[in-house]
């Protein structure tokens, strides 16, 4: 005790010995916000993944050879097992203590085609064409068919110049398509579309659009889930339009960021850019981007344009005549409305919102439409597979509608599962049984060849077999994908991987102990891992946050030992007289050591406290509220568009405890060499 | 002032304890400055050389043909026409390489990749500057026909090696025909980081030609590939004369636009052209995506510069203030001997400069030959591989690093200086003399 009050007293009357208390005060500081900051990003990302389909925990078969992901990187899925006899083991795993909700999931990706531009204005006139007969009908088939014939002949000129850079893969194919167009351009045709509009449209639609490209392709990241269950399990899902797909019937939804970005007209969804940007303060006149995106707007404009049928074109047209103030023709008056600057800017904003939207194909897709998903199949070539797009949602809290988790797709398992081409258990037994009733003894034939074509398919009538030699089996029409999927079906269909909800406040590890143990006694063969496994790159991220951190730290510690040991050392060098009369009057060396140490640990360990605390006041002053954070592709890191600050008390416990070790190691060396002084040479010091 | 730098020297000798500890601060100071920035330039050569090889030449030229407007492809199917306009424009000791570019998956058995593609004309490629580097195989091979070299990363993916057999699977931008095509897979490339998945398959002009169904004569793009010392001054430029010689020719040339093509293709595919457009774009534009990784890696630099910067200044300035307490009775002694007060001031900011000088010096010079001695030796953990697009820790200390090191901690040691100098200076002769 004596060698604290010591070394207290020491401290004290050496006021220069406490600038190596306020180099510690002032690195503590520092890793008090960066221990803060890094926390705050890990539990925001953790917090944006687990209430987002993550889970605490993702179940999937052990067997498989790589692990569930719900975050996928550039590489696509990683290959796993279904788990065998899911609902069984749904039920088990729901019995564990500490577990509140088992949500089977499967992660994809699929792509669906924006459509071309013969899409839109066919589909107008089809609408048309199938009214009542009524001389109002016949006006606007007229003015319709009128606009298809323009723009069919542009079709037909455009495709003449393909020459210039393709070379046909096949003559057949390419005789047949070429044969369509010279239909096209003939007058007769067009007075058969006058006679039978709809049989002129099939053609249309099935002979010549295919030729003219299909758009952009918008891929679709999804999470295919118990549609019924998700919600529960998430809290933070919200509905945003439409409504969720009716239990055992097959859906999309999407997520409302996915839904504003890419089936949105593309020249709307860049006014909205410009609408959040001029909101956050940037202007035209000193934003380049803006300026881009801006221009942007008027290389769009073709292609709204050629969307556009006749009428919506006339009436866009009289819509900003009225706006501009004079008539003309609807592309320079377009043209026009959407030369912006920083003084119109507003107010065409909302005249674009209030008069021009209602005239306009705002969305490409709606709910209650029907979307065709793409995905690589396991042979040749892609599957389609048709889904209702039932409504809209988001992740409440977690980012605005930028964010990552607000631009994924929302699936029914079922649907996962034919893109993915996978057999239910059922059909796998089905096959199993015809194998053995046929007498092949082979194994089984890997499910990748079975091949699903996307149409109408023959299938045997249940129960309509008979003994071979009777009379052949009746077949019935089949569809590819039936709207509808029986609860066997949806969860019996080979669940890859399942996300855990936990209890609050339950421990994942050891829940995770709790699975394992349950896995060896039933012979199940089950696995968890955790969010920062399951979130791949965005918990990467979290990662090399952390590894940033720690490297800064072990720089500045090292600095720190540096500059505070030259400083002890040039101290200790003075204080040479006082250590020689201590050892005069009989203190032992290793007392005098020490207190010297003992010195450096006080000097270490209330620098450091004094810094945490500084820390914290500033956290508390600055960062109070959360630290805002505009840039809404961030905000999946922060777990909403606010970054708290994260500072437990243990990590304000550990910052102390490191600085103070490194501050006693920089001390070593100087106690050690002030504690070397011979009486007799200090006496001999003092007296020259 | 040979006298105050001998004097300042002998002080240096004298203190020989505390001048060796501050000399290894500066020293450390200034090798983790110049490893950083040698770190910098290394990440920023080793991607340079790999866009070099996979995506861009110093200046390309490159094809997008819309036959309807909502489909795409990026080819130029008169090659032969765009390189005659070109050709009179190629400096000094470059040549122009002729590419294509494609996007499409790659299936084996079950397994699928799909990336970028890039088609190389076999023969023109044969000891060009910026070749492909090959783990197994060589690029000659591809001259068959129907052959493919693949990334290592869509090896491993696909679990294929040489002499296997796999189908290519090409749907061109806009589209929903699809092309197959069975190829023989006969090399495979090294690690290339991200863009052995992103741009991982390669093909030859004519193998990508008959996947696509371009018509003979067609290419992607044309590339500038020059040696390092002939390297155009200013790639824009060169880019602007390109495009106003090719507008001249009746070519329509898209504006200039810092992103790489595939980052184009989506955009355009919205545009309401028809037609053939080229574009003129420099190996800066086509690595845009890449600058994230540069870009962060500076920032960390400066970083870190800001931090070592800040502890030197605060370091020695509490260093030579405790000298200066210290050395009371000799500066009292100096001063009581005539010297003025410019002079000590002058003395003690030449320790300190000399200090800043030595240590910045001699730190600077060890990081250089550690990076010598550490370059190509150190095995990078698979995601920095990823991002740096080298196996081994890309060092690349030029001597612009080290200077800058020793300018800026030497500056930094002169500003800690100056503080203390002025306080020695203040002490008059006789409180120095008393101070005994």
């Amino acid at each position: 005790m004596a060698l604290v009050s010591f070394a207290f007293h020491g401290v004290l009357a050496r006021p220069r010995s406490w600038v190596v208390g306020l180099l510690a005060a002032g690195s503590a500081a520092l890793l008090t916000l960066g221990v803060a900051l890094v926390g705050g990003i890990s539990d925001g990302t953790r917090r944006s993944l687990i209430e987002s389909g993550t889970g605490d925990l993702q179940l999937y078969n052990a067997t498989s050879t790589g692990t569930p992901v719900v975050v996928q990187d550039s590489g696509g899925a990683p290959e796993l097992q279904p788990i065998p006899d899911f609902a069984n083991v749904e039920a088990r795993v729901r019995a564990v203590d500490g577990v509140r909700e088992v949500v089977p999931l499967e992660v994809g990706g699929a792509w669906v085609f924006r459509g071309n531009y013969l899409d839109e204005k066919l589909s107008s006139v089809r609408a048309v064409a199938r009214e009542p007969a009524s001389p109002a009908r016949e006006a606007r088939l007229a003015l319709l068919g009128a606009d298809l014939e323009r723009t069919l002949r542009d079709v037909v000129r455009d495709d003449g110049r393909r020459a210039e850079a393709f070379a046909f893969l096949k003559e057949d194919e390419a005789r047949e398509d070429r044969l369509a167009l010279e239909a096209v351009a003939e007058p007769a045709f067009w007075e058969r579309f006058r006679a039978e509009p709809l049989e002129t449209l099939e053609y249309l639609e099935n002979r010549v659009a295919r030729q003219v490209g299909e758009g952009a392709s918008i891929d679709v990241e999804f999470l295919a889930s118990d549609l019924a269950l998700f919600p529960r399990a998430f809290p933070r899902f919200e509905l945003v339009s439409g409504s969720l797909p009716p239990p055992g019937q097959r859906g999309l939804m999407l997520g409302q960021g996915l839904y504003e970005q890419h089936f949105k007209l593309p020249v709307a969804a860049l006014l909205d850019t410009l609408h959040r940007e001029r909101s956050r303060g940037a202007t035209f006149a000193q934003d380049e981007s803006l300026r881009t995106v801006a221009e942007r707007c008027l290389v769009e404009l073709p292609d709204l344009l050629a969307r556009l049928d006749a009428e919506r074109s006339q009436a866009v047209a009289q819509a900003l005549g009225t706006l501009l103030g004079h008539p003309g023709e609807v592309e320079p008056l377009l043209r026009e409305f959407l030369t912006l600057d920083d003084a119109n800017f507003d107010a065409r904003y909302q005249q674009f919102q209030d008069v021009l939207a209602p005239h306009l194909p705002l969305y490409r897709v709606r709910p209650g439409d029907t979307l065709v998903l793409m995905s690589p199949n396991g042979s040749l070539g892609v599957t389609g597979v048709p889904v209702r797009v039932w409504g809209t949602f988001r992740f409440k809290g977690l980012g605005g509608d930028l964010s990552r988790v607000n631009s994924l797709g929302l699936l029914d398992l079922v649907t996962a599962r034919f893109l993915a081409n996978r057999r239910t258990q059922a059909e796998d037994e089905e096959v199993r049984k015809d194998v053995e009733a046929l007498g092949l003894a082979q194994p089984m034939a890997p499910t990748d060849l079975a091949l699903q074509p996307a149409a109408i398919i023959e299938a045997p009538e249940p129960g309509g077999e008979g003994p071979p030699g009777a009379a052949p089996p009746v077949f019935a029409r089949h569809e590819a994908f039936p709207e509808h999927f029986t609860p066997e079906a949806m969860r019996g269909g080979g669940v890859l991987q399942a996300a855990l909800v936990l209890e609050p406040g339950a421990d994942a590890g050891a829940v995770a102990e709790r699975i394992d143990a349950l896995a060896k006694e039933t012979g199940a063969p089950l696995a968890t891992v955790d969010w920062s496994e399951a979130g791949g790159l965005l918990a990467g991220v979290v990662g090399i946050t952390q590894v940033v951190l720690l490297a800064l730290a072990a720089l500045m510690s090292l600095f720190v030992v540096m500059v505070s040991g030259s400083t002890l050392l040039l101290l200790a060098r003075e204080r040479v007289g006082e250590v020689g009369t201590l050892r005069a009057v009989g203190m032992q060396r290793r007392e005098v050591f020490a207190v010297l140490l003992c010195e450096g640990l006080l000097l270490g360990v209330l620098g450091a406290g004094l810094g945490v605390g500084l820390g914290v006041a500033l956290l508390r002053l600055v960062a109070g509220q959360g630290l805002p954070v505009r840039d809404e592709s961030l905000q999946v890191f922060m777990g909403g568009n606010v970054l708290m600050p994260q500072l437990s008390a243990t990590a304000g416990v550990v910052v102390v405890a490191v600085v103070g070790a490194v501050v006693v190691a920089a001390s070593l060396v100087p106690a050690w060499r002030g504690s070397a002084v011979l009486p007799i040479e200090a006496m001999r010091k003092r007296e020259d | 002032m040979p006298t105050l730098f001998l004097l300042a020297l002998r002080n240096m000798f004298a203190h020989r304890e505390r001048a060796l500890l501050l000399l290894a601060i500066v020293a450390g100071a200034s090798g983790v400055l110049v490893l950083s920035v040698a770190l910098t330039a290394g990440v920023a050569a080793s991607h340079r050389a790999a866009i070099a090889t996979f995506l861009s030449g110093e200046l390309n030229v490159g094809g997008y043909f819309k036959v309807h407007p909502d489909s795409i492809a990026p080819v130029m199917g008169d090659a032969a026409r765009v390189r005659e306009v070109v050709t009179p424009l190629v400096p000094d000791g470059c040549a122009l390489r002729e590419r294509g570019r494609g996007r499409a998956t790659v299936g084996v058995g079950r397994r699928r990749f799909e990336s970028y593609l890039v088609s190389v004309d076999v023969a023109g490629e044969r000891g060009a500057p910026g070749g492909f580097r090959m783990k197994e195989g060589s690029l000659d091979a591809l001259a068959k026909a129907r052959t493919v070299v693949l990334s290592s990363t869509v090896a491993e993916r696909l679990q294929v090696g040489r002499g296997d057999i796999a189908t290519l699977f090409a749907q061109p931008a806009g589209s929903l025909r699809r092309n197959a095509v069975d190829v023989e897979v006969v090399a495979i490339l090294e690690n290339a980081g991200l863009l052995g998945g992103s741009s991982g398959i390669l093909v030859s002009n004519d193998t990508l030609r008959e996947l696509e169904g371009y018509r003979p004569g067609s290419a992607g793009v044309l590339q500038l590939v020059c040696p390092v010392e002939s390297r155009p001054d200013d790639p824009d430029a060169l880019g602007g004369m390109w495009r106003d010689a090719l507008r001249t020719s009746g070519f329509e040339v898209l504006p200039a636009l810092n992103e790489a093509y595939g980052d184009k293709l989506g955009p355009m595919l919205r545009e309401g052209w028809r037609g053939q457009r080229l574009d003129v774009s420099t190996w800066q534009d086509e690595s845009a995506f890449l600058s994230f990784v540069t870009n962060g890696l500076a920032a960390l630099s400066v970083l870190l510069g800001m931090v070592v910067l800040g502890v030197i200044v605060v370091g020695l300035f509490m260093a030579l203030s405790v000298a200066v307490r210290e050395r009371t009775r000799e500066i009292g002694a100096l001063r009581a001997m005539g010297m003025q007060r410019v002079s000590v001031v002058g003395l003690f900011l030449l320790e300190g400069l000399l200090l800043g000088f030595v240590g910045s010096m001699s730190g600077a010079t060890l990081a250089w030959a550690l990076c010598g001695l550490l370059r190509g030796h150190v095995a990078l953990p698979a995601p920095l591989v990823n991002l740096f697009f080298s196996s081994t820790l890309p060092l690349e200390a030029g001597p612009g690093a080290a200077v800058l090191a020793v300018v800026l901690v030497t500056g930094a040691a002169g500003v800690a200086a100056v503080l203390p100098a002025f306080r020695a200076a203040s002490l008059s002769p006789r409180s120095a003399m008393e101070s005994l």
